[in-house]
């Protein structure tokens, strides 16, 4: 970490501390936009950090835009911080000037398809659109079909609202109805737009379940510290010790896949950090809830804001399967004895 | 916030890479096509495949040049050992005198130990095998009751060591044993003394493994006499330098390679049309594994630059030991049938040395102990 990123993990960290508590958690998870909190962001410059300054952008790296994505994860923050970057990122590659507030982004479902069908001067959005972080709060959505992107305002669509597991409130279009019609001169070309979407998402995805990870062991370990049974600490236990441990390795596991992707967008560094962090989910979850006991599958216990994004997280922008199995294209392609050179290269 | 285990990236310097070419054709040359390939680092040893290893200069090759080294640093050691491992070359007899009895001496030996022993280990010609557990000592380590008594110009060892692998092979064995009295301190009064393995009163008994093989040993002291010159570092001093080869025994690449060959077989069996759930299985175990060496590679640099990663090493060595141990079993079930011969022989010696890789240079419990104390747990 450089001293700018030093210090974008030092404010970000003191304004998490101060305004994601969990009572302001639960009021996102009940629906509510929490505007202190991403007011403190946006003043800060913190919300379009790694976007450039001549576009509207605070400026800096991709890498300072995660590390703040990943503080917002350990305190399960109910923001688009995430899609407000992907959203920020695909509209500067687009060429497209930033509108002002919280951006969402969508493209279409895992198998799906979005295409934009001009009919006159309006443009039809049709096909299966994934459901939209965020949506209800978002003014302006950027859509996603294969090479061309669009800016929407979820006022022209058909969106039904719900929640998630995660509690995160999301838009949805029930199969087989229209999205909806915007001004055609809305559609942007953006080559390989739909695969970018893939990548920016896998990649936030993979910090923000490393920041949930990181919050989740050291409030696993301090609990095995605190709670007491048969006379002392659980920590005590060798049984209780040795699942921590393995809880650890997890952990450290996907920081550093997760550190692999802060300055490298390469297709191949992506699909082994998804792979890697998605496939850790479970025994990260199954460890650190056996560990807290039935407390901590309560809802007033803050471990199940950590848990219950991270179920959510693993399976959006692929699957471990799906990004499994685009490293293992790379390696079959290239045969069993280029394997090791495979391996060697990504450094 | 917990900030104890922290792997920094770190990319391997080009003049590491230029090595990995080096290395790549010289063992392509020396292995040839119908050599079964075996990752395992305890799988096969050659004393001329050692010898000319040591003339291209890659034993003790971050030792001062006096003593035999190449200066170069642990990130190009990295680079040749991890090489080797995955071509599966013998490296058997050099390894452990390469890995750690060098770099102990190297630390805590005196200058005539460093000159007699650190040019003819870094050429391969000397090999050193491992004396710490004894038949009532295994991951008890302090329990040991091999133990020597003073007398004049040295010391008269008695007791035993085993699973010392290679000991019959090899020329020297680094033991570890008791030279006062046991205290409530039971860290204290420990010893490492270098032990000739062809002295007459030290008897060699193989132990053949379940695989077949007879790879460890049990090495019995007979009033074996130590002269004070023989005695590493100080006296009492032992339980402090064995703790510190830690660090170098654990990290390495040979803690998660062991079944690499494995997978480079059902690669080749799998061939250019793998269903999606060979597809799925290689993508696991690869993203898997090349975290795994970015980890690695991050303790690498962390001995690059003086420091004693202990905690790191063993959380490196449990998650290697446990991944190592998947491999054969998830791709067992996958692997298309019938097996080609490579295929099938290559899974079962791996199956069968399996049991080993969780056990040997520290066993998944006490590994996790490490861990936990570095949690803080402990």
């Amino acid at each position: 970490m450089n001293e700018q990123q030093q210090l974008i993990v030092e404010t970000s960290h003191r304004i998490f501390s101060d305004l994601c508590t969990k009572e302001v958690v639960d009021r996102g998870e009940a629906g509510e936009w929490v505007q202190t909190l991403w007011h403190a962001l946006e003043t800060s410059g913190l919300t379009l950090a790694g976007i450039a300054e001549d576009a509207g952008g605070s400026g800096g790296d991709v890498a300072d835009a995660l590390l703040v994505i990943r503080q917002a994860a350990e305190f399960a923050a109910p923001i688009p911080l995430a899609e407000n970057f992907i959203a920020a990122t695909l509209l500067v590659e687009a060429g497209i000037e930033l509108p002002a507030g919280p951006l969402t982004v969508a493209g279409a479902l895992e198998g799906g398809k979005i295409e934009f069908s001009q009919q006159g001067s309006a443009t039809d959005i049709v096909g299966d659109l994934a459901p939209v972080s965020f949506g209800l709060h978002c003014n302006h959505w950027v859509i996603v079909a294969e090479n061309e992107i669009a800016v929407v305002s979820p006022k022209a669509l058909n969106a039904a609202p719900m929640l998630n597991i995660a509690g995160e409130s999301e838009s949805i279009f029930p199969s087989g109805t229209s999205i909806g019609s915007i001004e055609a001169l809305n559609v942007v070309k953006l080559n390989g737009a739909s695969e970018r979407l893939r990548q920016l998402g896998a990649i936030t995805r993979v910090n923000l379940m490393c920041g949930a990870m990181t919050s989740i062991l050291d409030m696993s370990v301090a609990y095995a510290l605190e709670r007491k049974q048969f006379g002392r600490a659980i920590s005590q236990f060798q049984a209780v010790q040795q699942q921590l441990a393995i809880l650890a390795g997890e952990v450290a596991s996907c920081q550093r896949a997760a550190d692999s992707i802060l300055n490298s967008d390469a297709v191949m560094d992506i699909a082994i950090a998804k792979a890697r962090v998605g496939e850790a989910v479970q025994k990260v979850a199954d460890i650190s809830h056996q560990v807290h006991g039935a407390m901590g599958y309560t809802r007033e216990h803050p471990l199940n804001l950590r848990t219950r994004r991270l179920w959510v997280w693993r399976d959006q922008y692929g699957k471990e399967t799906y990004w499994q199995q685009q490293l293992a294209r790379t390696i079959v392609a290239r045969g069993a004895d280029a394997l090791w050179d495979v391996i060697t290269r990504a450094n | 916030m917990f900030q104890g285990l922290k792997f920094e990236p770190l990319t391997l310097p080009a003049s590491a890479e230029a090595l990995r070419l080096d290395v790549r054709a010289f063992v392509e040359s020396e292995l040839g096509n119908d050599y079964l390939r075996n990752s395992d680092f305890n799988a096969g040893e050659s004393a001329e495949f050692s010898q000319k290893l040591g003339a291209k200069g890659w034993i003790g090759m971050t030792w001062p040049k006096q003593y035999g080294g190449a200066e170069r640093s642990f990130l190009e050691r990295y680079v040749v050992t991890e090489e080797l491992l995955a071509a599966g070359a013998p490296v058997g007899a050099h390894w452990i005198a390469d890995r750690q009895s060098g770099p102990l001496l190297l630390k805590f030996g005196t200058e005539d130990q460093r000159a007699a022993y650190l040019p003819r280990v870094a050429k391969g010609e000397c090999y050193f095998s491992i004396g710490m557990s004894e038949p009532d000592s295994g991951s008890d380590l302090a329990s040991i009751r091999t133990s020597a008594v003073k007398v004049d110009g040295g010391w008269i060892l008695n007791g035993s060591k085993i699973w010392s692998s290679g000991a019959h092979m090899n020329h020297f064995m680094v033991a570890l044993v008791r030279t006062e009295p046991v205290t409530d301190n039971r860290h204290a009064g420990l010893s490492q003394f270098i032990v000739d393995l062809s002295d007459e009163n030290v008897t060699i008994t193989g132990i053949e493994n379940l695989a077949g093989d007879r790879d460890f040993n049990q090495v019995f002291f007979d009033d074996v006499f130590i002269s004070d010159d023989a005695v590493v570092g100080e006296p009492g001093n032992g339980w402090e330098q064995v703790i510190s080869e830690l660090g170098y025994e654990r990290s390495g690449p040979e803690r998660f390679l062991s079944a690499y060959r494995v997978l480079v077989e059902f690669v080749r069996e799998v061939g250019s049309a793998p269903n999606d759930a060979q597809l799925t299985l290689i993508g696991r175990l690869t993203s898997n594994l090349i975290t795994l060496r970015r980890m690695s590679i991050s303790v690498a640099g962390m001995l690059e630059q003086g420091k004693s990663p202990i905690v790191e090493a063993a959380l490196i060595k449990d998650l290697g030991n446990e991944y190592e141990r998947q491999v054969p079993e998830l791709l067992r079930l996958l692997a298309p049938e019938p097996y080609s011969r490579r295929f099938a022989e290559t899974l079962s010696q791996c199956i069968l040395h399996a049991p080993s890789f969780t056990l040997r240079g520290g066993t998944r419990e006490i590994l996790r102990g490490v861990i936990a104390r570095g949690l803080g747990l402990r």
